[in-house]
């Protein structure tokens, strides 16, 4: 099965788990939101409004989270490592990294990895580093996303005008501007050979269709996304909403997860998909890089994505990225 | 004199002990505390995005 967005079957499974397992009789109802950046606009109004929260619970990337802790607009656990249900890696900071001060609680990864046609093109031709997608060999046969949250990672590996250099060298070989997703259809399709930043649902999705796709590492740059629960500030189930954070922080909830969506939390080594990603990292010898690692990664992204500095050095990468300029 | 002071130096220290307990005791609810507050509450609303 492949990974899906959010279930009513998801829902039902969660909260007849959570019920149990805190012999409660909750009844959880869900909104099936279309995008983070939406959600969490309507979050930040809501709070900084004084408005009462429209939901109490949201999951989001740390893009997303950054603005909303900075305000407040979220509730730290802090003894969530007391409270959370048994057999959750506590000792994994991944699962609470330290720059999130215990306000945001990881429910699955997204490795942001390079997908490339099987039949197009072999393992041993793809570009190894960020820098090598500026080959002229590459020219056409690649996407990028007009978004930079997983591009923007670059910035912890190198200096802000080295990747600008580096991402000119890409837009001059006239890459496709589009989602990941219509970057591996057309893949599929065989009119590109890869779509580096793709994330691991796509490729899954295509894997099981049969389809000749492929996953390697940008060793320079293998961008992992993960994706988390927040409480919000003045919730108005502001317990059950607690509960329900810690209880996906959980092995239990994990596997309602992988079960009913194929989101995996990699902190799981038994998820179908850990084995997968950390041998293909293990092989390139590439380590993970996400925006929650360090304060140094924190402030970068607080840097660019809530700057005004920020927002015009996206410009600047977006222009790279698209245009080589 | 002397044993005023001290007095009220001892005060003050048992003052700021107890309140900094009451702080710490509020900040970090038991699980207990959290079970039986969504008893009360009865539902939970959450949001969740289509793609992660």
């Amino acid at each position: 099965m492949s990974r899906s967005p959010p279930t009513p079957e998801l829902v039902r499974g969660l909260e007849a788990a959570i019920n149990k397992h805190y012999g409660l009789n909750l009844k959880v109802s869900y909104t099936a939101a279309e995008s983070y950046a939406k959600t969490f606009s309507k979050l930040m109004t809501e709070h900084k409004t004084g408005t009462k929260p429209t939901f109490d619970a949201v999951v989001g990337q740390a893009v997303n989270i950054i603005s909303g802790m900075d305000a407040g607009a979220f509730e730290s656990i802090q003894n969530w490592k007391e409270l959370a249900p048994k057999g959750t890696p506590l000792n994994d900071q991944t699962i609470s990294p330290p720059v999130l001060k215990n306000t945001a609680f990881k429910v699955a990864d997204s490795p942001h990895f390079l997908v490339y046609n099987t039949k197009l093109i072999s393992k041993a031709d793809l570009p190894k580093k960020l820098a090598d997608f500026g080959n002229p060999k590459y020219k056409g046969k690649f996407s990028v996303l007009s978004a930079v949250a997983a591009q923007g990672l670059a910035l912890s590996m190198y200096d802000k005008e080295k990747v600008l250099d580096i991402y000119r060298s890409w837009g001059k070989n006239e890459p496709k501007i589009m989602s990941f997703s219509q970057g591996v259809d057309r893949l599929v399709l065989g009119e590109l050979w890869m779509v580096p930043f793709t994330t691991d649902y796509v490729y899954y999705r295509r894997k099981e269709a049969g389809d000749p796709v492929g996953m390697t590492v940008i060793q320079d740059l293998a961008s992992w996304i993960s994706i988390y629960t927040t409480v919000r500030m003045n919730a108005p189930n502001a317990n059950a909403a607690k509960l329900w954070a810690l209880y996906n922080t959980g092995p239990e909830a994990q596997r309602i997860w992988e079960k009913e969506i194929k989101w995996m939390n990699f902190s799981y080594p038994q998820q179908s998909g850990a084995t997968e990603f950390k041998k293909l990292l293990d092989d390139t010898g590439a380590k993970a890089v996400s925006w929650t690692d360090s304060e140094e990664t924190w402030k970068l992204m607080r840097w660019l994505f809530t700057s005004e500095e920020g927002e015009a050095y996206q410009k600047r990468l977006q222009s790279a990225i698209q245009e080589g300029r | 004199m002397t044993r005023i002071r001290l007095l009220l130096l001892v005060g003050i220290i048992v003052s700021l002990l107890t309140g900094g307990s009451r702080l710490a005791v509020s900040e970090a609810a038991s699980l207990k505390e959290l079970v039986e507050g969504a008893r009360k509450e009865g539902q939970l609303n959450v949001t969740l995005t289509a793609n992660a």
